[in-house]
């Protein structure tokens, strides 16, 4: 039997530290960050598109990514796109939130007797 | 991609950004990141259904619904924001006449003057108990205070106007623009001195060193015009973009 998707709402919490996560492999564009996401989750994660802007944006105005806008579109009529990348404010976010999800698995897999 | 699909892909993604309250600059840039990306997820999907109605559809399941967006959205809105856009209402009202614009940023510069002004002559008062040592008699004072208000309001409403022709001159490029350009150049480093002189026949004392400063604050004034229309022109130009979109037709799936 497959794995059931996940819905954007089930991933709410853990978006910004998914996109930082992302990012620990190199600066990229909107696209590229969803591209890395879906490849990350194996296809099982089912995330309206558009969510992701607020979410770059929040974690551009809190300095844990930068972004500049890229010099020239790529044919997209006139639209440019901004090239995201981990500030190391955004580093120490993300070993932060890792070590969270960490603590929170042990404590609610161990509830749920269903350790990962 | 032809121009009705580029304007239903603007059209998705203002149905988003458009009812965000936050500074033009701010609005403009997720427009501008959203376009790009709805379009390349346009150009994705196009390539795999070679169907451009069905590409668009899929685009905008993919983008996900627009007012969940725009709440996603206010909520990134910093609250320095609130500042950017009082100076975006200030500076820019799409649609105004340009006297109007000009009779408005010259009242509020005159404004500011005289606050900044009357709290000099204040402090300058209540600290030496007269004014530069009872040099400067009250009704002096005044017409010192008039003088420099409406050189200032003169000056605004000019500069104003020189730089939307010049605007206007770049925009439509008609008729020998580069001739014009450069009359508007030559009108605008006069405008200080111009200023100068109409004060030296008021009766104003003017000495060398004056003379200098006016003549470069002259020169100075074509540069800044030319800055002042091209924000001008981008303005205008992202603005007709955007606004003129036809929100209330049709919604696509999301």
């Amino acid at each position: 039997m497959g794995m059931e998707p996940i819905q954007g709402d089930q991933l709410r919490g853990h978006l910004e530290t998914m996109i930082l996560s992302t990012l620990e492999r190199g600066e990229a564009h909107g696209l590229e960050i969803l591209r890395r996401l879906d490849e990350a989750g194996c296809g099982l994660l089912h995330l309206k598109e558009g969510s992701l802007y607020p979410a770059l944006y929040r974690l551009e105005g809190a300095g844990n990514v930068e972004a500049a806008w890229e010099e020239q579109s790529h044919g997209r009529r006139g639209a440019r796109r901004r090239i995201y990348q981990l500030t190391r404010k955004g580093k120490e976010h993300l070993a932060q939130g890792r070590a969270e999800w960490q603590r929170f698995v042990t404590v609610v897999g161990g509830i749920l007797g269903a350790s990962a | 991609m032809n121009e009705s699909t580029l304007i239903a892909l603007k059209v998705l993604v203002e149905r988003a950004v458009r009812p965000v309250r936050a500074a033009l600059r701010n609005k403009q840039k997720m427009r501008e990141e959203m376009l790009a990306h709805v379009t390349a997820v346009f150009e994705q999907e196009l390539a795999e259904t070679d169907d451009e109605a069905a590409a668009l559809t899929r685009t905008a399941e993919r983008f996900g619904d627009p007012a969940e967006l725009t709440l996603q959205l206010q909520t990134t809105v910093p609250l320095r924001d609130g500042f950017d856009r009082l100076l975006d209402r200030v500076w820019f009202r799409p649609g105004e006449p340009t006297l109007r614009r000009a009779v408005r940023h010259a009242l509020l510069l005159d404004g500011l003057v005289f606050a900044y002004m009357a709290a000099m002559f204040a402090v300058l008062y209540g600290v030496a108990g007269d004014l530069f040592g009872g040099r400067l008699p009250a009704a002096a004072m005044v017409v010192y205070t008039t003088s420099v208000l409406l050189g200032m309001f003169f000056f605004v409403v000019g500069f104003t106007f020189l730089a939307e022709w010049l605007r206007q001159v770049l925009d439509t490029r008609t008729g020998r623009p580069w001739l014009k350009a450069l009359l508007i150049a030559v009108a605008s480093s006069l405008l200080v001195p111009g200023l100068g002189f109409a004060l030296w026949l008021d009766g104003a004392q003017v000495n060398v060193p004056d003379l200098l400063v006016v003549f470069a604050l002259g020169l100075v004034v074509p540069g800044m015009v030319v800055h002042l229309a091209k924000a001008l022109a981008t303005r205008l130009h992202d603005h007709h973009e955007w606004a003129s979109l036809p929100l209330d037709g049709p919604s696509l799936k999301y």
